[in-house]
């Protein structure tokens, strides 16, 4: 009996290294003779390869591509050194802030008061950065910056005047409830007051924008024109007319660059692949001009854009290839 | 690099230097060439997508950011599965209820087999059904069945990794397959009875 087993075992050994392709020609044979021996022999090297198969089809699900998984990790990476290098920046951390004050001392003494004052502002440029960085300020508000914005804010006398200066670029602010003097962000010509508040800034070259999530905000012009901005309102500064105008926020997918949560109602995919294009910072190109006014409506909430782009692809019945750097939509699945 | 890392393969040296030196493009064809197989098997014992690629990645961003000083035993693959393994157990240690949860869903589903009819219903059911009987197997068995059949290591690296002998490693596979083929023939009897029973109530 004992020796029946042993067999047993050992030609199952045989079997598993034939389908890992490990076994030697002289075993080969000797499992081939034992295959040809009975059916239920058969049978048996039959079910393992089974197993085998299924176990393969197991390997290859639920993962992603690996190119896309690195590109995850990448931004990552950058964003956790992203992270490290401001906390360095902060005085009385690191190396750095021996450097940044030998640094200060050499510019008081050299250039003046001029160059000295401007070393107290904490500038945080995210324009290499692909992934999003976050950023804690002295006062504990939680800023997200996207990729391709521009802050500053002074450090020094932050406690007494939280003042946050958007350059450029997009940012989404939770503002911490403070004793202290209230938050506010310098968009240049129009000064945002925030009441206790998350809220949404984008600043470019043709307009500044606040779409509100949470509490209050007044958006302020230079001219003393004010708008009180509440919940679910948008307030848009016009460069060129200098024109500050209120009103509902349309855009449901104003913060998917944050939180890769999307609503799609009726909209057309060349639209859809526009705002996927900026959340997930990979290009999306739509091959055929039918296919671009092809409308989707759906809602999708995935961290990565193969899982977006799998919805798209069942919902619109449409192909989704990948090309370099790139994602391809074409009419045919 | 640390001293008694001197043992190590050349290659694995020279990964070693190119990742202290910030070489992200060898950095990157080192994640791609392991990135499969370590999701897989971080994977069989998560059962979550997102988790599992969240171990796979902090092990990377570990060995990013501390290559200087990791202490690597016998190759840097070796390493890698080792760290991806405790990184999951640990992972599972945490969210033990979560486990429970996981293990009722399976036998949930097991008493919806029936409910398959189409050929790629009938396959979702087989694999359902290989991951249970994955799960079942006692641990070190499964943890060489999940090194072998998603890790793609060879039983000599099994062995070494485990520090267990070639002979352990075969004996866990032998038995790992035959417990899945007698979890298998289980279910498909389970179904043969269960068709019978329809077609006999029609």
């Amino acid at each position: 009996m004992k020796q029946s087993e042993t067999n047993e075992a050992m030609i199952h050994s045989l079997i598993i290294e034939d389908l890992e392709q490990t076994i030697s020609a002289e075993d080969k044979v000797k499992l081939e003779e034992w295959r040809n021996a009975s059916a239920v022999n058969a049978r048996t090297y039959s079910d393992f390869a089974d197993i085998q198969l299924n176990l393969d089809k197991l390997y290859h699900r639920n993962g992603y591509d690996p190119d896309h998984s690195w590109t995850m990790l990448d931004q990552k990476i950058t964003s956790t050194e992203q992270e490290r290098k401001t906390f360095d920046n902060k005085p009385g951390y690191g190396k750095s802030f021996w450097i940044r004050a030998a640094a200060a001392l050499f510019l008081i003494s050299t250039a003046g008061y001029f160059l000295a004052n401007r070393q107290q502002y904490q500038v945080v440029d995210t324009t290499e950065n692909s992934a999003i960085s976050k950023l804690v300020l002295p006062d504990g508000t939680e800023l997200a910056l996207n990729s391709g914005t521009i802050i500053k804010y002074d450090k020094k006398n932050f406690s007494r005047d939280r003042k946050l200066i958007l350059e450029s670029g997009e940012v989404f602010i939770h503002v911490i409830k403070h004793d202290g003097n209230q938050f506010s962000i310098d968009l240049g010509d129009v000064e945002v007051k925030d009441i206790g508040t998350s809220f949404n800034v984008t600043k470019n070259d043709s307009h500044a924008s606040v779409v509100v999530e949470e509490g209050k905000v007044a958006m302020i012009h230079d001219s003393g024109e004010e708008v009180l901005l509440s919940q679910g309102m948008r307030g848009i500064f016009y460069a060129g007319s200098k024109q500050l105008e209120k009103q509902h926020n349309k855009d449901l997918n104003y913060k998917s660059w944050l939180n890769k949560k999307f609503i799609f109602n009726a909209t057309p995919l060349q639209q859809v692949a526009i705002q996927l294009e900026k959340a997930y910072k990979v290009p999306l190109i739509i091959e055929e001009d039918n296919l671009k006014l092809k409308k989707l409506t759906a809602k999708l909430h995935y961290q990565t854009l193969d899982s977006a782009l799998e919805v798209i692809s069942a919902s619109l019945q449409c192909k989704v290839t990948k090309a370099q750097n790139a994602y391809v939509l074409s009419g045919s699945q | 690099m640390k001293a008694q890392q001197s043992h190590l393969p050349e290659a694995d040296k020279e990964l070693i230097a190119a990742i202290i030196d910030r070489d992200k493009k060898v950095f990157e064809l080192f994640y791609k060439r392991y990135y499969k197989q370590l999701f897989a098997v971080a994977y069989r014992y998560t059962g979550h997508t997102q988790t599992a690629e969240e171990v796979v990645h902090d092990v990377f961003i570990m060995i990013w950011n501390k290559a200087a000083q990791l202490n690597i035993q016998q190759s840097m693959k070796s390493y890698l599965f080792r760290a991806v393994v405790n990184s999951a157990l640990n992972i599972l240690k945490k969210e033990k209820t979560d486990a429970e949860k996981h293990n009722a869903y399976l036998s949930v589903q097991d008493a919806a087999v029936s409910e398959s009819t189409t050929q790629d219903e009938m396959e979702e059911e087989v694999l359902r059904g290989l991951e249970e009987a994955l799960a079942l197997l006692p641990e070190k068995c499964r943890q060489v069945m999940y090194l072998s059949r998603f890790g793609r290591l060879k039983q000599k690296e099994i062995a070494e990794q485990m520090n267990i002998s070639i002979k352990t490693v075969k004996n866990h596979l032998t038995y790992g397959f035959h417990k899945l083929r007698e979890h298998m023939e289980k279910r498909k009897t389970m179904v043969r009875a269960l068709i019978f029973l329809i077609l006999n109530a029609l």
